[in-house]
């Protein structure tokens, strides 16, 4: 019954159960973080807004 | 933090992660027409320096001209602006002090699911990040954070063949309904309004998103109230557990198809047939037929995992109502994007 409904909704969603683990780990990675937000800015920015 | 659509949803959904996994004490998520044209310089700094300020604007395409307009808005208090895209090169990339590619991989986003979930990522890996510099967590809570959001979201996706099932079946229940309301407070709230775009976006059906208290207030005047599929994010944990059953009872009192997203047991929930009393029925319009009560079938209930933490909750919890969208539109043959997309074939028609 599926297969005849399946969209772009749940075909994306069955590629994030694979790739959802691979996303995190990119995005929590410190060496990237660090060229994207340079560490001195940071330490400046006591809030956020 | 702000952006369009389904990235202000995601800023709105990970304010939480930001403030707790970072330790500062002010993080707000701003409407971007407000961000860009109702806020004052020191609406956007809050008593801090502006170089104090970082300014957190999400545009996966990064074509957003609202987006690029904040980032402006940013630059010109003064404040640092960081932008979260999938396209540094694009035009909100060239306006940015500094850039997060969530680097998704090639595949389909539309509507935009994948980069939904990337931008929640991006924005609890920065919050961690913050964290880190600022000296409030060390890199050893940075790195569990990274394994705990992990394995929370790998143990959702292990019951993902059964959940997708079970929406498409409540598709064909619920394919008649014209009328949609999704509920959820906190950030579960973002949750919900992210279940609102899919829905509209899908199938252009009436949606809307409430909290278990606007519900209580207004929704529950609502004409025809067996008309509407309702969907409701609650955890166990939730501070406004309590209000939240309240409104579960309220809705089933009026006869609404339901469907509950939860990590909490049904028995926390009012579960008991509830039949039709006529004699009470204020608007004179229950319908006993497709969309009553009895045969929506009763309560649905799809239990998520429990979040280590609560804030990442909005990761998974989005998953259930965001597949009924587009199944209810795929069961009623219904084009996505006001028939411009087709959702089998996966393009967008006569482009």
């Amino acid at each position: 019954m599926n297969k005849q409904y399946e969209n772009s909704v749940s075909t994306q969603i069955f590629q994030l159960a694979k790739q959802g683990k691979d996303q995190i780990i990119r995005s929590f990675d410190l060496e990237k973080l660090q060229k994207a937000i340079p560490k001195d800015i940071v330490k400046k920015s006591a809030e956020l807004s | 933090m702000t952006g369009c659509g389904d990235s202000y949803s995601a800023a709105g959904a990970m304010k939480k992660a930001v403030l707790e996994l970072s330790g500062v004490t002010e993080c707000n998520t701003p409407d971007i027409i407000d961000f860009c044209h109702y806020y004052s310089d020191q609406k956007i700094c809050l008593g801090n320096e502006p170089s104090e300020v970082l300014v957190i604007s999400i545009s996966f395409s990064g074509s957003s001209q609202r987006v690029a307009d904040a980032l402006k808005r940013a630059n010109k208090a003064g404040a640092h602006a960081l932008l979260i895209t999938g396209n540094p090169n694009s035009i909100c990339g060239k306006i940015a002090e500094f850039i997060f590619n969530v680097e998704l991989p090639e595949g389909c986003n539309t509507p935009g699911i994948r980069s939904y979930f990337a931008s929640l990522s991006a924005l609890a890996s920065i919050g961690a990040y913050i964290g880190v510099v600022q000296g409030y967590a060390g890199k050893e809570e940075f790195e569990q954070t990274k394994i705990d959001t992990v394995q929370f979201v790998e143990k959702f996706f292990e019951g993902i063949d059964s959940i997708n099932d079970e929406m498409c079946a409540l598709a064909f229940k619920w394919k008649d309904l014209n009328h949609f309301e999704v509920i959820g407070d906190g950030n579960e709230g973002y949750s919900a309004q992210f279940i609102e775009q899919k829905f509209i976006e899908c199938s252009g059906a009436y949606c809307v998103h409430t909290t278990s208290e606007e519900f209580a207030h207004i929704s529950f005047f609502q004409r025809n109230p067996s008309g509407y599929g309702m969907i409701v994010l609650i955890n166990k944990k939730d501070p406004s557990l309590g209000r939240m059953a309240d409104t579960i009872r309220g809705i089933r009192c009026q006869h609404r198809p339901v469907l509950i997203v939860t990590d909490g047991e049904k028995e926390i929930f009012d579960m008991r047939s509830n039949p039709i009393d006529l004699s009470r029925d204020l608007y004179g319009s229950v319908e006993i037929g497709f969309n009553s009560y009895e045969n929506a079938g009763i309560v649905n209930v799809i239990n998520i995992p429990t979040p280590p933490k609560q804030w990442m909750s909005p990761f998974i919890d989005f998953i259930p109502g965001s597949l009924l969208a587009g199944y209810y539109a795929a069961v009623n043959e219904i084009m996505f994007f006001g028939g411009k997309y087709d959702f089998r074939m996966q393009r967008w028609i006569d482009r």
